[in-house]
This record gives structure tokens, C-alpha cells and sequence, in this order.
């Protein structure tokens, strides 16, 4: 759940002005409602602060911009703005396929169980390496593991435009291998070419990349 | 800074951490992206694991029923 940072901001000025009470005057602590006040603002308040705020920035970490605040990702944002409807990202986020405000979290979450913890797991562990680890090269990052067919299908299956598609219908068994992950998606001669990084400079975008949390997009 | 002995002195001394941590915590809504996650997490570590177990310890702290 995301709750704004004027209300949040709001919540911790009330809290750190009913804890400077107690700081100034501590013997307000010696009546009954002062120790029901002095409980509010060192405990329930300071836990309602984490808490609205934890869960702000979950939903934040979810934002396009938040990852592309590494640097070691903006040639991944930049691709986002390739004018090629071959090139799979991009068709995907400049024809809002995906959010364009969670482009990244949309196709790189897992929609098993617990998909949006392991994620966020993911997401920790990638903040770890940027700032503590040594980074690696944009063009030498790799997947965990092979891009799971799940991940398309969440959206695409039963889509008319996917189920009826020429090649996806042709043979059923064709189906069958893509519906269980045997025929990868993203294999070669399918819809194989995803973040180009490498070959980024050669591409022409479609327009500059802008934030895209905002709407001017 | 001197050691506190009475539960207001705790109280001051907690008080005084938990408007820190708030303040970083606050400022930690003003960025976007994962530096603000960082420092966002660390003041909560700090509100969870230091600030609110100190305040209960001030509530069982043997001074608590000091005379004001």
C-alpha cells in the first residue's frame, strides 16, 4: 500500500513533537495520561511511522525510476526507448503493455508464490552488490535463471491475440510447449531480441528517455 | 554526555534518539530511489531495534516510580 510522503512526513512531525514534550518536560510522564501519552509517541506512533513507511517503500521499489537509480541500469531504461516493435521491451512499454511506472518489476517479478518476496530478495541482494560488492558491466548482467514462460503468460494467456496467434496456434503442441515453459518465449527466432544492450548505441529511440514515473510519456 | 540514572534521564536520552531516527526517516520520503530505501531502512532498524526496546526498558526500569 502506498501512502504519500506529505501524510507520512506529516505523521512523523506529529510523533517527534509529542516525543519532544517528554524530552522537555519528562515528569509529564508522572500522571496516568502521560504515560498513556509518553506509550503513544515512543511506541505505537514510531511503529505506525515504520510500518506506513515500510510499506510505502515496497510499493515504491517497485517503481521503474527506483531501478533505474543505479547507474549500472540506465542503459536497461534507455532500451525501454528503442523504436523498433521488435525489440520486446519496448514494445511493451511504449505501448503500455506493462505500467510504465513499474515496467521493470511488471516482467522481472516472479508470479509464483511468494514471487514478490523472492523479488524483493533479489532487489536487496542487487543493492548489496552496487554499493557494497563489485558490480558487473551492464552488458555482462544475467538473469538468475532462464526467463520463465509464467512471467509472459500471467498477461498473455487467453489473450485473444496470443492464443489465436498465427504462430502460437499453428501446431498445438506448439502451445502446449510455451503453456509449459519447453518452448521458451524468448527463444531464438521467437521474440529473442529483449534488452540489446550491446548493440544500444546503434539503435535508434524513439524519443529521449524521460522519467518514466512521470506522465509526460 | 553522562550516564542516565533515573527513568526521565532514559526517557530524555530515548526521546532524543527516536527524533533522530525520525528526522532520517522523514528524509528518507523526500528521494526515490534506492539510497532512500537504504537510508529509510537503517532508521527503521534503529526506531525497532534500539529506540522502542530502550522506551519499554524505561517502563520496567527500577526508578520508574520515582516522586515528581
Amino acid at each position: 500500500m502506498h501512502f504519500s510522503a506529505p501524510l507520512l512526513i506529516l505523521l512523523i512531525a506529529l510523533t517527534i513533537a509529542l516525543i519532544a514534550v517528554f524530552v522537555i518536560r519528562p515528569q509529564t510522564t508522572a500522571t496516568a495520561a502521560g504515560k498513556i501519552a509518553a506509550f503513544i509517541g515512543f511506541f505505537a506512533f514510531p511503529l505506525l511511522c515504520v510500518g506506513m513507511g515500510f510499506s510505502s517503500q515496497m510499493d515504491n521499489s517497485k517503481s521503474t525510476r527506483f531501478c533505474l537509480s543505479c547507474h549500472i541500469m540506465e542503459p536497461y531504461g534507455k532500451s525501454l526507448w528503442i523504436d523498433d516493435p521488435a525489440h520486446l521491451p519496448a514494445s511493451h512499454f511504449q505501448n503500455h503493455r506493462v505500467p510504465p511506472d513499474q515496467a521493470c518489476y511488471t516482467c522481472h517479478t516472479n508470479y509464483a508464490m511468494f514471487g514478490g518476496l523472492k523479488a524483493k530478495l533479489g532487489g536487496l541482494r542487487h543493492m548489496y552488490v552496487y554499493y557494497l560488492g563489485t558490480p558487473p558491466k551492464p552488458e555482462e548482467i544475467k538473469l538468475y535463471e532462464p526467463y520463465n514462460n509464467r512471467e509472459c503468460l500471467h498477461c498473455h494467456a487467453g489473450a485473444r491475440s496470443f492464443e489465436e496467434g498465427v504462430v502460437h496456434s499453428a501446431d498445438p503442441a506448439v502451445m502446449a510447449d510455451i503453456k509449459s515453459n519447453k518452448l521458451s518465449c524468448v527463444s531464438s527466432g521467437c521474440h529473442e531480441t529483449v534488452h540489446d544492450i550491446a548493440k544500444l548505441g546503434e539503435k535508434k529511440l524513439w524519443k529521449e528517455p524521460v522519467d518514466a514515473n512521470s506522465s509526460d510519456h | 554526555m553522562p550516564i542516565p540514572r533515573t527513568t526521565e534521564g532514559y526517557l530524555k536520552v530515548v526521546g532524543v534518539l527516536l527524533i533522530c531516527a525520525l528526522i532520517v526517516e522523514a528524509l528518507s520520503f523526500l528521494g526515490h530511489g534506492a539510497i532512500a530505501f537504504m537510508v529509510f531502512s537503517f532508521a527503521a532498524a534503529v526506531l525497532v531495534c534500539v529506540c522502542v526496546p530502550a522506551y519499554l526498558l524505561t517502563l520496567v526500569h527500577k526508578d520508574h516510580e520515582s516522586p515528581h
